[in-house]
């Protein structure tokens, strides 16, 4: 953005192009038709630049006033009616609030100001218009003077900032920081007498605040001279401070490089620090009317516009970007498959190719596999039933083993009960007759209990279901239970079927 | 609408056209990066998915390798052991002769019942070359303990080229041993099944 700022005075222009370091003049426009004429073609030089205006008129009011806090459209309203109040037809004009009363109703303190004749700005302005210049706004210098007072570190309650510019001496009183009035007393006197110009006009001064009652008779005032390096000496001399004024001289210079301009003035003219000002710390108010910034509005819809395309094609393009940058990587990852896929599938072939000659076709390898596995697992060795018997007869010592009969059962063999899910493997039954001593043929449950002693003792560790199938003697109902008075008594005999699966 | 606001959006139609060719170019530019990128995705995707296929066959095919060694191994044991080809019931025979001898079993008859297909389970597959064929024999044997019959149905394995299965086995205390006779304490028959492979169109019939 090209930025361009005007300074404007009762008899002339001067224009400067703002960068970074402060503004640098262009070019010096007189207030006649040669003048004119010659601001006109550079405004025709310099069509897309943005405009700002600051003007150092002596025509200027100030009031201030408290007002009822209000916000939006009736606050609006209220200091248009204020503005019209005190300066009546004034185009240039604005208000600035200075913060709230701390008692009362909290009122808003407000400072209303204007350039009460605006003839001097009024060509220049046409002229802006005319080539549809941006015009940011208007300012006037004491508008732009109170951030020098932050950066210079002022605290007084009361200031009376003095400085130099084209137009004459500006006198601009501050109190508690805030601009409460200002102004400017073109001077023709040389150079050499511009020092004692300022003492008299100082004193003139304290005379209208105090008659203005805006300060109390006899109080002192503190005033600060922007004084070039060169004519500190003089100004010494001539600004001399007494019970009313205490003056005190600042160097222009170091003003200047304490907010940041670095091309210093040559002379005690401070203008362009005002300017620089108006750009580093611009103030929210300014005086000129809406109709006089139309063509900066337009300017900032384009901008507007225009950048937020630039987002959405740079935010677009972005995407893209990212898209671009994923495909790389999807295209490494491509690269990195396609070769795995070539490696895994030469391995594969050569496994394939490494197998040794098949003795037999595969499918029947495959079965044989199978089947012989089939049958290792569906096999069964006499061991385990009969280690399980051995520890029961150690434990059952009365029990003489008589008999043993072990099948490997099919699943189809399995008793009724048996054929649950693992009853589809082959189960290994062991029938086992037994007898016990003769001594125990006349007691019946003696007997009955050996040998359910022994059957229990078969079952004790879980590997086998065992049922007594036929008790040393037939005490169910559903058999012949008979008295055994025979001379020669036998050996009760019983016998108990094992159930196992095979392991 | 006013002739104010008319005159102004002439003047703003140049930056709304561009502000607008910038945002439908980026739209543009945007939206065949995004279809360029999908479509490499879905390149990148079809390879991985094949990637994977390539290495479940490469996974089964390893898979397969060591089966199939496996397989080939038992195939070559059990010819070794002549369990494939036709009965040698001499051998056998000798065998148990032997392992009674050494054994030192009073008596050991046996009868060796006619070859026969052996019935696979459902779900076994039949291979197609060969089959499986089955000899029962019943052994009937007089033993001093039970532990020859363990040591004969320990030993007999090893020595035939047969596999063996164990069916069914009978012992019983001799009742007609006296107190003079220790050499003959118990009786005891046992089923065996002897399983070989034969050849298709070879061995005995179904």
């Amino acid at each position: 953005m090209s930025r361009r700022l005007l300074y404007i005075d009762a008899n002339l222009l001067v224009a400067y192009q703002w960068r970074n370091n402060g503004p640098h003049c262009e070019g010096v426009f007189h207030a006649d038709a040669h003048g004119m004429h010659a601001f006109a073609r550079y405004l025709q030089a310099h069509r897309g630049a943005v405009f700002h205006v600051l003007a150092d008129l002596a025509d200027e009011g100030f009031h201030q006033e408290s007002v009822p806090f209000v916000q939006g459209s009736d606050r609006a309203a209220m200091l248009s009616r204020k503005l019209s109040q005190f300066f009546y037809g004034a185009s240039f004009a604005g208000a600035i609030s200075q913060g709230r009363e701390k008692s009362g109703r909290r009122d808003e303190r407000i400072l209303f100001t204007a350039l009460t004749r605006s003839q001097a700005l009024d060509p220049w302005l046409a002229q802006l218009h005319e080539a549809e210049a941006a015009l940011a706004g208007v300012w006037s210098v004491p508008l732009v003077s109170p951030p020098l007072l932050q950066q210079l570190g002022i605290t007084a309650e009361r200031v009376l900032l003095v400085h130099i510019t084209l137009a004459g001496i500006r006198q601009t009183y501050f109190e508690h920081g805030h601009l409460r009035f200002s102004r400017l007393t073109p001077v023709a006197t040389p150079n050499a007498t511009l020092s004692a110009s300022c003492a008299t006009e100082c004193a003139k001064l304290y005379q209208y605040l105090v008659g203005q009652r805006i300060i109390t008779r006899g109080s002192q005032l503190p005033v600060l001279v922007l004084v070039h390096p060169s004519r500190i000496a003089q100004f010494r001399d001539d600004c001399r401070s007494g019970d009313e004024l205490q003056y005190a001289l600042m160097d222009l210079h170091f003003a200047c490089r304490q907010v940041g301009l670095q091309v210093v003035p040559p002379d005690m003219q401070s203008e362009t620090l005002f300017l620089h000002l108006s750009v580093r710390q611009p103030q929210k108010v300014q005086l000129a009317p809406p109709t006089e910034r139309r063509f900066f509005r337009l300017w900032q819809t384009r901008f507007v516009l225009r950048s937020a395309g630039a987002v959405a094609l740079i935010a677009c393009l972005l995407v893209a970007a990212r898209h671009l940058v994923e495909m790389g990587v999807l295209r490494q990852d491509a690269a990195q498959v396609t070769a795995d896929l070539r490696s895994d599938r030469l391995r594969r072939q050569a496994l394939l190719a490494a197998l040794p000659p098949l003795p037999a076709a595969r499918d029947d390898l495959r079965s044989i596999d199978l089947t012989v596995r089939a049958l290792e697992h569906r096999s069964a060795t006499l061991p385990p039933a009969l280690l399980a018997l051995s520890r029961a007869l150690d434990a059952n010592a009365d029990v003489e083993l008589e008999r043993i009969d072990w099948q490997l059962a099919d699943a189809a063999d399995a008793p009724p009960g048996k054929r649950d899910a693992d009853a589809a493997m082959p189960q290994v039954v062991m029938t086992v007759d037994c007898t016990l001593p003769v001594a125990l043929a006349g007691d019946r449950r003696g007997a009955i209990d050996a040998a359910n002693r022994f059957a229990a003792a078969i079952a004790s560790d879980g590997a086998w279901q065992v049922t007594v199938v036929r008790q040393p003697f037939a005490f169910h109902s559903d058999s012949t239970l008979r008295s055994a008075e025979d001379a020669r008594p036998m050996p009760p005999a019983f016998s108990v079927r094992m159930v196992g699966k095979i392991t | 609408m006013s002739g104010g606001l008319l005159d102004d959006l002439r003047r703003l139609r140049g930056s709304l056209l561009l502000a607008l060719a910038m945002l439908l170019a980026g739209i543009a530019v945007a939206a065949y990066s995004a279809r360029w990128h999908a479509r490499e995705r879905a390149a990148v995707a079809t390879l991985q998915a094949q990637q994977r296929s390539v290495k479940a066959q490469l996974s089964r095919a390893h898979q397969e390798v060591a089966e199939i060694d496996a397989r080939i191994a038992l195939f070559e044991r059990l010819r070794a052991r002549r369990v494939i080809g036709a009965e040698t019931r001499l051998d056998w025979v000798e065998a148990i002769e032997d392992l009674k001898r050494r054994i030192g079993m009073p008596r050991l008859e046996y009868e060796l019942l006619p070859q026969r297909t052996m019935e696979l389970r459902a779900g076994d597959p039949p291979p197609s070359g060969y089959r499986f064929v089955v000899s029962t024999m019943r052994l009937r044997m007089t033993l001093l303990h039970e532990g020859d019959l363990l040591d004969l149905l320990e030993q007999l394995p090893g020595r035939v080229g047969a596999i063996l299965r164990l069916r069914s086995c009978e012992v019983e205390r001799n009742k007609m041993t006296n107190q003079t006779d220790a050499r003959s304490g118990l009786n005891a028959e046992c089923m065996l099944d002897w399983i070989t492979l034969a050849p298709q169109g070879t061995g005995a019939s179904r």
